[in-house]
């Protein structure tokens, strides 16, 4: 994939979350992570985006994954918003991770970016919805 | 196509890990390989698809691949999926 992905979430998250996804997946792809942390200032914070964009832009964009839509990592990330260079998609979770780790398909940025939003949402589930004897089964 | 069934003798089931080593050692041959519990066939790449199928401890699964190196496909994951240590 010549997507560079670089996730940006308040303190460690990010990069617990790559922690995880190397436990599933040794040989996984080496994403960039971003911690911001409150004690930074906006110009300090702009200033790792700018740079982590450039180190993970490999020819085709970067895909920016942001833990919270509204939160000051995705705020900030959305300024950077640059259609066809830099994509945003808010509310990571592990499966997109896992996703983007093992996707063998060629995709624009923005056809990644709305593949990762809509497997993230579908890798949601509730127990009472999925296991026998529920109420919410069927 | 070669199929065979094996037991996952892992406390914790098929869970995220072992899924990946599968995902991971499927995606080194060139034979399709899927895995199956109760009849529900996913890929055997996809590390989603098979936590999907809820595979617990003591299970019963299928593996089934299709290429020209098949036999030694569904043999290394039954292997694996056979040898899964403890833990999560």
């Amino acid at each position: 994939m010549a997507v560079g992905v670089l996730i940006v979430a308040h303190y460690q998250l990010g990069e617990q979350f790559l922690q995880s996804l190397r436990l599933i997946l040794p040989d996984a792809p080496a994403f960039a992570s971003i911690s911001i942390e409150p004690s930074d200032s906006l110009d300090a914070i702009k200033m790792k985006i700018q740079e982590e964009l450039i180190s993970c832009d490999v020819g085709d964009g970067v895909l920016v994954l942001t833990d919270m839509f509204g939160g000051t990592p995705s705020n900030i990330s959305l300024s950077f918003h640059d259609p066809g260079r830099v994509e945003i998609v808010t509310g990571l979770n592990l499966p997109m991770l896992i996703k983007l780790a093992t996707l063998d398909v060629e995709k624009t940025l923005e056809e990644l970016a709305i593949f990762v939003k809509d497997y993230g949402r579908r890798n949601i589930s509730v127990a009472s919805e999925l296991l026998p004897g529920s109420e919410g089964s069927s | 196509m070669t199929e065979r069934e094996f037991t996952v003798t892992n406390e914790f089931g098929l869970h995220a890990r072992p899924a990946g080593q599968v995902a991971t050692l499927a995606a080194q041959f060139e034979a399709n390989l899927e895995i199956a519990s109760q009849n529900e066939w996913v890929s055997a790449r996809s590390v989603l698809s098979m936590l999907s199928l809820a595979i617990g401890p003591g299970s019963l699964v299928r593996v089934r691949a299709e290429g020209p190196d098949e036999e030694n496909a569904v043999d290394a994951i039954g292997a694996l999926l056979v040898g899964l240590g403890n833990g999560h």
